[in-house]
């Protein structure tokens, strides 16, 4: 009875939310001068109305829900992993290196190359990690500090394997374009859609099983509830709190990776589309429920789709779904229910 | 070399290139102090520096402009102070959301109030010009590098001092800080928490609202899409430096614009620029491990 209640408010909590962001969207696309109407027809077409919409919401849906996937296990255990995005360019870059460099068939060089991503963005993790369990340093702060240099070391460090010289124009900076062998496999070619969802997807349902069924994910879980219970329980925090906080900076990696094998095909250092923060945001609008996070992730692919469509076919700028899902998350922390009922008891006279 | 590490040029770009970050910083250090965690600065900075080049657009005039930088960024840090306070949401998340609603709302209104996407030059953007300082500007050296630069940088030295009396030599920063150490005790004594840190949350974003107009109105006279590009979150690194105290926030932040100024010579003499562009956030990282040890040895030497 209480568990149906508390997903009935969770289900008001997202429809008002969803309410409220289509209401500022529609407003900002009337101010621009355009037709809300339109705008939303040609988002929906761009994100399901047909077979390329459909390769496009894959191709968009796949790193955001390997990255959510690592904001997960994060913060299901209260770690702030802020450095998701720091940790993509890293296994973006090795991975990157890995598929250009090492010759041979791709069912070598592909789980090698994604296995390289997936450690570089586990080392990345290491440092932050264990400033927060031998001097008690706060992560977020590190990671986030961590991700400027991310950007900046990978760049440097694309320049020097290239030879490249410090006055190269930016846009020049990359690895060299792996070969076929290396590449994923397109799904629904000629689209960018690759093999590399059905291995986030594999991914969700690894995490969740992990969460469901096993001893580990129940001592994790306790970990993020209460970790002085969990520690009273016999549950040993350092090695977990190690061990969640590389496993999350390896799944952000693995999300690197399969970017670079999959749609981009070398490195460069803007490769990346804010997806590090669009994970973190997921998980958090999932209230960090893998299986949750997987389909919030996959709607997210298909505004972003939508997005890219809606901005071609009408005037209205795409980064106004940008701006519309930060709404979005900024409304879902509000608790709606008990907004109302704080004011009822206001109207009836408070004491303070 | 001495010249190309202390000389004029350097040490005057050094406090251009400083005062953003200084604003942000200042403003920010009183949030810090109040013990709440604010990453959404960088949001503040780019709703104001949008905002202070419209006004300055539409009115041609910088100080209108700064007025409308202010407003905005006051604003987008009510916003924030009534999710974060008022709604008790997570200060994290509701960060993270504003900084991307900054970076969207700058650019969707760049779009669809000027037409422009990318970069927005127009001569109707006035800037504040350059301030000779009668005397000073005739001692060499010195006068090379206090003198010539805008009011902005001027006010935003004035206001490391101004804080620093704020937070440390008036009731008002004693509660604030007391609020921030333990908000209940403070409570206890009759402080109202809530306001002190509705207070400080405003502080920062009227301060950040000067550092984002810097940006914008403060010489160049343009507005590039994602113009605050991590300045927020070097300010954050500042504060956690100098753990808000005004005076150490501002030498972090005269650090990295040092470093910053420096970047042209250290790449002269071989030193990459991304390994210049990083060293702040390292160095933040190495100063936070320092404190944190020193503080574990200090605890240790009090326990035997």
């Amino acid at each position: 009875m209480k568990k149906g209640r508390s997903i009935a408010d969770a289900v008001l909590n997202y429809l008002i939310s969803i309410v409220l962001a289509i209401l500022v969207a529609s407003i900002l696309i009337i101010i621009q001068g355009s037709n809300p109407l339109e705008a939303f027809k040609e988002m929906v077409l761009g994100a399901v109305g047909s077979k390329s919409a459909i390769a496009s919401s894959i191709r968009w849906s796949t790193p955001v829900i390997i990255s959510a996937t690592a904001a997960v296990i994060a913060q299901k255990s209260g770690i702030n992993n802020l450095g998701i995005e720091g940790q993509i360019y890293f296994g973006a870059f090795t991975a990157a290196v890995v598929g250009a460099y090492v010759q041979g068939p791709g069912v070598i060089v592909i789980p090698l190359a994604v296995l390289a991503g997936a450690f570089a963005g586990l080392l990345y993790a290491v440092l932050p990690a264990v400033l927060k369990l031998y001097w008690n340093i706060d992560e977020m702060i590190t990671t986030l500090m961590l991700n400027y240099a991310a950007i900046q070391f990978t760049e440097y460090l694309t320049m020097m394997l290239m030879g490249l010289g410090s006055d190269t124009n930016p846009d020049m900076i990359a690895t060299p374009e792996i070969p076929e062998a290396a590449r994923l496999t397109q799904i629904m070619p000629p689209y960018q859609a690759s093999t590399a969802f059905f291995i986030g997807i594999v991914l969700v349902i690894l995490v969740f099983i992990l969460y469901r069924y096993t001893r580990i994910g129940y001592e994790w879980k306790m970990i993020g509830r209460n970790k002085d219970f969990a520690r009273y329980g016999g549950i040993r925090h350092f090695k977990n709190y190690l061990v969640i906080f590389l496993l999350s900076g390896a799944v952000a990696g693995v999300c690197g990776a399969l970017e670079i094998l999959g749609p981009h095909l070398r490195f460069r250092t803007n490769f990346s589309t804010n997806m590090g923060w669009d994970g973190i945001m997921v998980a958090l609008v999932a209230r960090n429920n893998p299986i949750a996070a997987g389909i919030v992730a996959i709607v997210w692919g298909m505004i972003k789709a939508g997005s890219l469509s809606m901005e071609r076919m009408t005037s209205v700028n795409r980064i106004l779904v940008t701006l519309v899902q930060a709404l979005f998350v900024l409304f879902i922390t509000l608790d709606f229910k008990s907004i109302f009922k704080k004011r009822s008891i206001g109207r009836k006279g408070r004491n303070r | 070399m001495m010249e190309l590490f202390f000389g004029p040029l350097v040490m005057a770009s050094t406090l251009r290139l400083m005062t953003p970050v200084l604003f942000v910083a200042m403003g920010g250090a009183f949030g810090h102090k109040a013990n709440v965690l604010n990453i959404g600065l960088e949001s503040f900075m780019a709703f104001s520096a949008f905002f202070s080049m419209y006004g300055s657009y539409l009115f041609e005039n910088a100080w209108i402009g700064l007025v409308f930088g202010m407003i905005s960024a006051a604003l987008a840090s009510c916003v924030f102070a009534v999710f974060v306070l008022y709604f008790k949401s997570n200060a994290v998340v509701v960060g993270i959301a504003l900084n991307l609603a900054g970076w969207g709302a700058t650019t969707f209104l760049l779009d669809a109030l000027l037409h422009t996407r990318g970069v927005f030059i127009d001569e109707r953007i006035k800037s504040f010009s350059s301030i000779d300082i009668p005397v000073i500007q005739n001692i060499p050296y010195i006068g090379e590098i206090v003198s010539g630069h805008n009011v902005l940088v001027y006010m935003g030295i004035l206001l490391v001092a101004v804080a620093y009396i704020v937070m440390y030599r008036t009731p008002f920063g004693l509660r604030l800080r007391g609020v921030g150490i333990k908000s209940v005790a403070a409570q206890t004594v009759g402080v109202n928490s809530f306001k002190y840190q509705v207070a400080a949350i405003m502080i920062s974003g009227i301060f950040s609202g000067f550092g984002g107009a810097y940006l914008t109105i403060g010489g160049s006279s343009m507005f590039t899409e994602n113009i605050s590009a991590g300045k927020g979150f070097l300010a954050l690194a500042a504060i956690m430096v100098g753990d808000g105290n005004p005076l150490k926030t501002a030498l972090a932040c005269l650090a990295f614009g040092y470093t910053q100024a420096l970047s042209v010579t250290l790449q002269s003499i071989g030193l990459p620029s991304q390994v210049v562009i990083s060293v702040p956030y390292l160095i933040t990282i190495v100063i936070m491990f320092v404190s944190a040890v020193v503080v574990k040895y200090r605890y240790r030497l009090a326990k035997q």
